[in-house]
């Protein structure tokens, strides 16, 4: 088994605040690793930093064997490390399809010089993108809805086309900011099967959830975080005799 | 009456391809510009300043830089170049960090600064003089009468119009295209997708400013003058109007708002009768007349008359296997 991500010592401070200290983590190709933690744990700020939309102060941070600390966003979803937010973030004015095929792009693929020396090499790339988007679509009930501006969704399908958009980007691996937050429990079980589906196309998994049964039902390991650091690795049935992880949540008793 | 009408057909078609340029900022990036007027003023200049013959040793009410008499279409390409590289250092500089008013607030200060720069500095631009008695393209070399060089200049900007019109076309539907507009959308999101933000925006800056450019060029040689007087930010709004009316984001639109602002708005209010004692009352009404319509637009269809195209997937679709994971639905209630 080998990490495609590796943590080591990360660490972050907002104004007098240690968000995250010494933080570190391997998370194994191909698997679905969870991240839990109290509120203000700090597993929020470990996704800002992976990602790149934070810079850490101290750390390293290594993806499938480059580091990537302190990189920026684009240079990071460039390797093939896309994330996701706690709010879906479609792109509102764009149709369902558009919003799909902005995915399917390889990123260096789009300048102005190959729309003007190479357009019919571009459309043909595009239907071969068009026919995949399509079947994705439908595995998530959105085909019928691929020519409506996104914005007009509800916010289930929002989600879900947040996860169709991953699927058709063949990412390597995928961070997931709580995709259960304010989704009702029917939805609940489709994000479940939308996370069963990137998985089984071999895209690791990186799942921040406060949702303990879907930590359960899907990760074979799970870190847990309190006050910006690690306190504990294991697989739930571990964790729940482990007694620094109960008072992490319940609070610490005297 | 022919005159007249080629007269405004002419400007229109030229306020069209700028329309389009700002279009490619505003519609497309969603950067609020106010920069293009003023790359409007540098594509002029640029244009007369490399077709003019040397300026007159000895004319202090006369001076301009270069005078290489060049041949229209070098002057129409210096003209590109030259806005170019200045969208390119504006742009450098206003993407970083500045978005929307605060953008605006910035490249509405540009102008001023450069329209300042331009009147005060009497040594290098002439000042407030500005340049004139600027040739006009092939006009030596054809020998036509002024009705039909009239008509042969409309011919040229509608030719630079269609080339400007599919050559944006082309971009708007591209890969590029799409994404630019994803990241007017949400630049959070396509970063996160790989998509570099401040390089998208930076090129439909620069591409944007090289189509105004050019449009300066083709209105200084129709009006064979340059003067920094005429050339201020406020005549932005006219451009931002034409483009709310047609249709944001949509380059046919920029014409058709470019025709409605500058043929029917603009000339229809010179037919209101004057008011005794109280000359400046035309040009109130025409800007009254303007900004009623583009509110109205705002209000009751801000997309405009023809709005923002889409990629439509009319195939038809075969109902296609659902893949296994979905098969089995997971346990079912989630709630914590």
């Amino acid at each position: 088994m080998t990490a495609i991500l590796e943590i080591n010592g990360l660490s972050k401070h907002f104004g007098g605040v240690q968000a995250v200290s010494d933080f570190s983590l391997s998370v194994e190709k191909g698997s679905i690793t969870g991240l839990i933690g109290p509120n203000g744990a700090g597993k929020s700020t470990v996704i800002e930093l992976v990602s790149g939309f934070q810079k850490p102060d101290t750390g390293a941070i290594v993806f499938a064997g480059r580091k990537i600390q302190g990189r920026e966003p684009h240079r990071i979803g460039q390797l093939g490390l896309l994330r996701t937010f706690q709010l879906a973030r479609e792109w509102p004015k764009l149709t369902v399809m558009e919003n799909m095929l902005v995915a399917a792009l390889d990123q260096r693929r789009p300048t102005i010089w190959r729309a003007l020396a190479t357009p019919g090499r571009l459309r043909e790339a595009q239907e071969a993108d068009r026919g995949r988007a399509q079947a994705i679509l439908a595995d998530f009930d959105l085909l019928a809805l691929r020519n409506d501006l996104a914005g007009t969704l509800s916010g289930g399908q929002k989600r879900l086309l947040e996860f169709a958009r991953l699927v058709i980007a063949k990412p390597a691996m995928v961070l997931l900011d709580e995709p259960l937050a304010g989704v009702n429990p029917v939805l609940g079980a489709r994000i479940q099967e939308s996370i069963e589906i990137l998985a089984s196309r071999d895209i690791t998994v990186l799942l921040v959830e406060h949702n303990l049964r879907l930590i359960e039902a899907l990760c074979s390991s799970v870190a847990v975080m309190a006050l910006g650091t690690r306190i504990a690795f294991g697989n739930m049935a571990e964790l729940r005799s482990d007694t620094k992880v109960v008072d992490a949540y319940l609070g610490t008793s005297a | 009456m022919t005159d007249y009408l080629v007269t405004i057909a002419t400007f229109a078609v030229i306020y069209g391809i700028t329309a389009m340029a700002l279009n490619v900022r505003w519609g497309w990036a969603g950067e609020f510009d106010f920069f293009v007027y003023g790359l409007l003023a540098v594509g002029g200049y640029t244009y007369a300043v490399m077709v003019l013959p040397p300026a007159p040793k000895n004319d202090p009410g006369l001076i301009y830089m270069l005078g290489l008499k060049a041949p229209a279409i070098v002057g129409a390409l210096a003209a590109m170049g030259v806005t170019g590289v200045i969208s390119l250092v504006v742009g450098a500089i206003a993407l970083r960090n500045l978005r929307q008013v605060f953008f605006g607030i910035m490249t509405f200060s540009s102008v001023l600064i450069m329209t300042a720069v331009v009147g005060q500095e009497v040594d290098l631009f002439n000042g407030y003089n500005g340049v004139f008695n600027v040739p006009q393209p092939f006009h030596s070399s054809l020998h036509l009468n002024s009705e039909a060089y009239s008509f042969f200049f409309l011919g040229i900007c509608i030719v630079v119009l269609i080339v400007v019109y599919f050559v944006l076309e082309r971009i708007f539907w591209s890969p590029y295209g799409l994404v630019l507009r994803a990241i007017r959308e949400d630049e959070v999101a396509a970063a996160a997708f790989g998509f570099s933000p401040y390089t998208s925006r930076l090129k439909a800056y620069v591409a944007g400013g090289m189509i105004a450019g050019l449009s300066g060029a083709l209105l200084v040689s129709y009006l064979t003058a340059f003067n920094t007087d005429a050339w201020s930010p406020i005549e932005t709004v006219l451009i931002f109007a034409a483009i709310i009316i047609g249709g944001t984001g949509n380059s046919r639109g920029a014409i058709l708002g470019s025709f409605i602002i500058f043929g029917v708005i603009l000339e229809g209010t010179r037919f209101l009768p004057a008011l005794p004692g109280n000359p400046d009352a035309p040009s109130a009404f025409r800007a009254i007349a303007i900004a009623l319509v583009t509110l109205a637009f705002l209000r009751w269809r801000p997309q405009g008359i023809l709005p923002e195209r889409h990629y439509q997937d009319r195939s038809e679709t075969v109902s296609l296997p659902r893949i296994p994971a979905l098969q089995h639905r997971g346990d079912g209630n989630l709630e914590g």
